[in-house]
């Protein structure tokens, strides 16, 4: 790894009696890499630490060597897209992105580029002036990681930015982010899902219960996760016929209807079954949202962490 | 067992190089300013606040019509100097200033405010400047309306006097306000039941402990603008429980509000400096 860019010394967060994160020592160098952990890992402990939001309780936090907590210096390096789903809601897409330009010091003229810039970048300028409140899931997760891209940070923070979304939007992100990455910048990308972090990085960090479990190379990972089925959780207009569909690849093991427009597939090829979600969304599935069940990665972590 | 996959890197951080600007930007300011006031004309609470700020209105209108004789500066007194000074100042000020950063924390939009290159007392600057604008522009519309149903048609004073008098009143509050808006918006952020606890300050402190002639009533707002009412409003000191022979001076107590407003200001700006603001999600860690 290269010189890297952020470093976690025995870094610990505590709410109360609740640990956040547990001592934590890691080193993420340049380039795109994931943070993988199931729900309550950490990941976004370890996010607000490096984003300078939270203090860590014990240990330290560098970023860029930069000691992130409330650090306007290092802020005008770093972008967030936030895991919450929260917005000025009354704004549209635009005023909201001209007043994170404005906020970034761009100042009226540079904010104004910027904002055309990272609507364009993350394909939101034909809905740019409605109000937020009337977006899409997929809409707000846009507008989301255009605000983090707003002041062309060095250093982007992304919380799982593809939750909720439908198959294209995702496919769209994951290029949006992508194309960020290949600019030489630095990207960490928290989620729970493994083939979203698959689909954007080779390069891992996973965490359990506020623990580093393991650092690496995202093959070596996977071979553990592919051991382990995979449920994904569709939700559909038109369920029965989408379930229908699915039923006829060979990987789908099993498919269980769930609350109404809700379906839980099983597959053993998660990557083939991922790659083939675009095609059926494009012809007319009407898939509105997909996301991964967190059993099977929580099968992994504990087998990672009790082995 | 922690399994590792990857060597170790090399232990060494990267410096980065930030444009340094210690200045901080206006146009930043200014954003937070006109968020927080955007906020604040929206939801019920604004409703609220009209409704109240209406009562001294149709009071003055229904004692336009049943009082005989109509005593202007009587009225004046009790829907302006009593009701709305004493009463609904207060009120929407403790109002506005203690949901200035808790309506961002409820709605998790604080992060969007902390995670940009403005110090964080800035933001809170920022916000009270926000929140002393849309409280003052509420009680000055309402004052200026009880003001006008007060003085219709009054033949007693001319029309520059009265124009004259109005202004002094609004400017007032606007010296009232602002010390309240920094003393409630210092209270929300750390008093968890934030309305009550004003509420109550403002019954027992600005009001009865105001009135009783002892010195802690110098630490009071209503007090001085009481002061300040009386010297520049004419208004009886006698009504404020005021010894114009012992009270301070009209610089006094123009010094002590700039000074409780500055004080409380910068402890409130110190407090959202160095508080952590945990976003919960969804996952809770």
């Amino acid at each position: 790894m290269s010189e890297p860019v952020i470093t976690f010394e025995g870094a610990s967060k505590w709410y109360g009696n609740v640990i956040g994160l547990n001592n934590l020592s890691l080193q993420i160098g340049p380039g795109v890499t994931g943070l993988l952990g199931p729900n309550g890992s950490g990941k976004s402990t370890l996010l607000q630490l490096a984003t300078g939001q939270l203090r860590p309780s014990q240990g330290g936090v560098r970023v860029l060597g930069y000691r992130p907590w409330s650090n306007p210096e290092l802020n005008r390096l770093i972008g967030l897209c936030p895991e919450q789903d929260a917005f000025f809601e009354w704004m549209s897409g635009r005023e909201f992105l001209t007043h994170c330009g404005w906020l970034a010091n761009l100042g009226r003229a540079g904010a104004k580029g910027a904002v055309e810039r990272v609507l364009e970048v993350t394909r939101m300028t034909e809905h740019a002036n409605r109000a937020i409140r009337g977006y899409s899931k997929g809409m707000r997760q846009r507008i989301k990681l255009a605000q983090a891209m707003i002041h062309e940070p060095r250093m982007l923070f992304l919380d799982e930015p593809f939750t909720g979304t439908d198959p294209i939007a995702r496919r769209e992100l994951i290029d949006v982010i992508l194309d960020y990455g290949r600019t030489g910048k630095t990207v960490l990308l928290a989620s729970h899902v493994f083939h979203e972090i698959q689909a954007v990085t080779r390069d891992i960090v996973l965490l359990n219960r506020g623990r580093l479990v393991a650092q690496g190379d995202v093959r070596q990972i996977r071979d553990l996760i592919d051991t382990h089925p995979h449920r994904i959780v569709l939700r559909s207009r038109a369920v029965r016929a989408l379930a229908a569909s699915l039923a006829v690849y060979d990987d789908v093991v099993g498919i269980e209807f769930k609350e109404t427009g809700t379906i839980v597939v099983e597959t053993n090829r998660p990557d083939q079954f991922y790659g083939r979600l675009v095609g059926l969304a494009l012809d007319g599935a009407g898939i509105d949202e997909v996301y991964s069940d967190d059993d099977n990665i929580e099968a992994v972590f504990k087998y990672l962490v009790v082995a | 067992m922690t399994k590792s996959v990857l060597a170790e890197p090399a232990v060494t951080v990267a410096a980065a190089s930030a444009p340094r600007r210690s200045w901080i930007d206006p146009l930043a300011l200014w954003s937070v300013v006109r968020i927080t006031a955007a906020r604040q004309g929206r939801g019920k609470r604004t409703f609220i606040i009209a409704g109240l700020l209406a009562l001294p209105i149709a009071l003055g209108m229904i004692i336009r019509n049943v009082a005989d004789p109509y005593l202007p500066k009587n009225i004046e007194n009790l829907l302006l100097f009593v009701l709305i000074f004493q009463g609904l100042m207060p009120l929407v000020a403790l109002l506005f200033a203690t949901g200035m950063v808790q309506d961002d924390i409820e709605e998790q939009t604080l992060t969007y405010l902390l995670i940009r290159p403005i110090p964080r007392g800035a933001i809170y600057c920022g916000k009270l400047v926000a929140t002393l604008f849309s409280a003052w522009t509420r009680v000055a519309f309402f004052t200026a309306l009880a003001f006008a149903v007060v003085y219709f048609g009054n033949k007693e004073m001319g029309a520059a006097a009265l124009v004259a008098r109005g202004a002094v009143i609004l400017g007032l509050e606007a010296l009232a306000l602002a010390a309240y808006v920094s003393i409630f918006g210092f209270m929300g952020l750390w008093a968890k039941r934030a309305l009550l606890i004003g509420a109550i300050y403002i019954v027992l402190l600005e009001n009865a402990l105001a009135y009783i002639d002892f010195a802690f009533r110098n630490l009071t707002v209503m007090f001085h603008i009481r002061v300040l009412s009386v010297s520049w409003l004419d208004i009886p000191a006698d009504y404020y429980n005021i010894d114009p022979a012992t009270a301070p001076s009209v610089s006094t107590s123009l010094i002590a509000l700039a000074s409780i407003t500055a004080v409380i200001t910068g402890l409130g700006a110190w407090i959202f400096s160095v508080r952590e603001y945990r976003m919960k999600t969804p996952e809770g860690v």
